[in-house]
């Protein structure tokens, strides 16, 4: 197995756990047992891989140690958050009394403090806590940069700050393995391509948000992106995929509620129903996509979805002429359906490995 | 051989990104100010105001543009729609490539909810211009109708509550209000320009307009409503506080419905229609 992360050093390491424990039984059982030389050449081969796991990842070798990490993980983002927020009030609360070159100077050299602070972080600190605390608030600072010197200079906002900001989020989450900046850059680059998909219809950028279909171009290129290779990054393909089916699944499900807001030239009506249609389609693909690729995260987030749209449907037709009772039997009755369904799936795929592994 | 990705890279890809974004910024800045200013007008604090409220923890300053457009003369024309300009018809939205025809054919129910989306235009503001001589005008009529109305009525009290009203906006039209009017609207600044080119008294501002419908005499109507200028805050730099400062320090007292203005603004516009202060000045101390 080649270890290219610290997602796949973690993986292997649990890995190991798992061998571990399973030999344990497996002698107590007296279903296999090793000599004392191969007991010795396995535990030998295990410490240093864990060791050399251990140097270059840092990750968790036992439960307690995770258990830890995850409130390490915690505090780092809290940490990040209310540092961020610091900042922005401290600017706020004293920028008044600064000449204009002073603001000026702060402004700028905050973010490059911060970002020099994060790579300096990165190279002494393996763990990685500190950097990306760091790193946050880094893109904090530079968000600050540019939205206040729009406020000093009396700047018309521009959508392209949305770009200068994501481009930074994405060089910091990458440079340092954080998902919560490639999170934020996510957020920043979508909103720059759903504005600049609006422009196209003469709007305002601002108000890209009042027709949803503009979502959609951002949704389609996010999604594409992890098929560049993201073996060395911790969960990015992940989240890019999930933020892609999110800025797909919400607009369809506003706009099959309210077809008002769409572009489609069509009574409302129409609208509402061609989005309907659209949206228990492309959450059951998505549900099959998933599964035929192995990703956990676009078939969960197509369940919800699908999930989402069949009861909007069920509402729509059900709530006001049934009773009560009976609307609420048929909901528990179609999530008893769609248990059997996914057993089969289920089952299915089960089958399906064990065809290939025999 | 290292990755064009490595880590280190990247960083040093951000500081790039850090001091390029910069440079652009504070270049436009320059540009913006460099040259002849595209308006140098002076404005009072009737049309620059202080905000209603100074928090604490903020200890930035800034004013507040203020401006109106004159809309249709009407009857009763005590609370004038500011941002429904009367010039600004359904042709003037044609030119400005709105597809009225669209807004007239589709159902009333559809207009409700499917908001027109603003687009961005060159908008021209006239100060103490007609426009605000207008504007008098009409109040004086407001308060001549009002005032006969009342004098007839004998001693009715809601004749007597129009006419003390249209009284105080006679007084604060004279006093108070805004003397900034939007007055046209186009894509192209150069040509607005050169039909407006008294830079002392016309602005040239980029703002957002839309289409809005209504309904007069069971009649779909198309009318133009300016929804924002770009730039309706403007920062005060700490070299330009002084008389603000001493205003604020010194008023704290309730607020004066007919307060006459304090100060004067000098304010220019730079190639891009961004403005900026150029000076403060206490207004009764014009010697300065």
């Amino acid at each position: 197995m080649q270890v290219k992360s610290k997602a796949d050093a973690q993986r292997r390491a649990d890995q190991i756990g798992y061998f571990q424990a399973e030999l344990t039984i497996m002698e107590q059982e007296n279903i296999l047992s090793l000599n004392e030389s191969q007991k010795t050449a396995i535990a030998d081969y295990h410490m240093k891989l864990m060791a050399q796991l251990s140097s270059v990842f840092d990750i968790d070798s036992n439960k307690r140690e995770k258990q830890l990490s995850l409130g390490m993980k915690i505090a780092s983002f809290l940490g990040a958050l209310g540092l961020a927020a610091s900042i922005f009030f401290l600017f706020y609360q004293f920028w008044g009394r600064f000449s204009t070159s002073i603001q000026i100077f702060i402004l700028i050299s905050a973010p490059i403090i911060g970002l020099a602070a994060t790579m300096y972080a990165a190279n002494r600190e393996k763990t990685g806590y500190f950097s990306k605390l760091i790193g946050l608030v880094s893109f904090a600072c530079f968000v600050l940069n540019l939205s206040m010197l729009g406020q000093i200079f009396n700047i018309i906002p521009t959508v392209n700050a949305f770009l200068v900001w994501a481009i930074f989020a994405f060089l910091l989450a990458y440079a340092s393995d954080t998902r919560l900046l490639l999170a934020a850059g996510i957020i920043c680059i979508s909103s720059f391509l759903s504005a600049k998909t609006g422009t196209w219809s003469g709007c305002y950028w601002i108000h890209f948000g009042e027709r949803p279909e503009n979502f959609f171009p951002a949704a389609f290129i996010l999604f594409m992106v992890p098929f560049l290779p993201h073996n060395r990054f911790s969960g990015f393909a992940e989240i890019y995929r999930v933020f892609a089916m999110l800025l797909f699944f919400i607009p369809i499900l506003i706009l099959s509620n309210w077809g008002m807001i769409s572009y489609i030239g069509l009574s409302k009506e129409s609208v509402e129903i061609i989005y309907q249609v659209a949206g228990f389609v492309f959450s059951a693909i998505a549900i099959w996509i998933g599964i035929q690729k192995g990703w956990p995260e676009v078939v969960n987030t197509g369940n919800v979805f699908f999930t989402i749209f069949l009861y909007t449907k069920f509402y729509d037709w059900w709530w006001d002429w049934m009773p009560k009772y009976l609307f609420f039997l048929f909901i528990g009755l179609t999530a008893i359906l769609m248990l059997i369904v996914f057993k089969r799936l289920r089952n299915s795929v089960t089958k399906r490995m064990q065809e290939v592994s025999g | 051989m290292k990755s064009p990705l490595s880590s280190r890279n990247l960083f040093v890809l951000g500081f790039v990104i850090l001091m390029a974004t910069n440079i652009i910024v504070l270049s436009g800045v320059a540009y913006n100010r460099s040259g002849n200013p595209e308006a140098l007008i002076t404005l009072t604090e009737r049309e620059l105001r202080l905000p209603y409220r100074v928090h604490e923890e903020n200890s930035g300053l800034t004013l507040e543009l203020v401006w109106r457009a004159l809309g249709k003369k009407r009857d009763n024309d005590n609370y004038p729609d500011w941002r429904y300009p009367v010039w600004f018809s359904a042709e003037k939205l044609e030119e400005l490539g709105f597809d009225i025809d669209k807004y007239l054919r589709s159902d009333d129910n559809l207009n409700f909810y499917k908001q027109p989306i603003p687009k961005e235009v060159f908008i021209v503001l006239e100060n103490n211009g007609e426009p605000y001589r207008e504007a008098l005008r009409r109040a004086e009529l407001a308060l001549e109708k009002e005032e006969n109305l009342f004098k007839s009525g004998g001693e009715d009290k809601k004749l007597r509550e129009n006419f003390e009203r249209a009284e105080k906006r006679l007084k604060r039209e004279h006093i108070t209000e805004s003397r900034l009017f939007a007055i046209d609207a186009g894509f192209d600044p150069e040509k607005l320009k050169e039909k407006y080119n008294d830079r002392t008294r016309f602005i040239i501002t980029k703002g957002l307009v839309k289409p809005t419908i209504n309904h007069a005499n069971k009649k779909k109507e198309v009318t133009g409503y300016i929804t924002k200028l770009g730039i309706e805050s403007i920062h005060v730099p700490l070299n330009q506080r002084q008389v603000f400062d001493a205003i604020l320090i010194n008023n704290k007292s309730k607020y004066n419905e007919f307060r006459e203005p304090r100060y004067e603004v000098e304010l220019a516009y730079g190639s891009r229609f961004e403005p900026w202060i150029v000076s403060v000045r206490h207004i009764n101390d014009k010697t300065d």
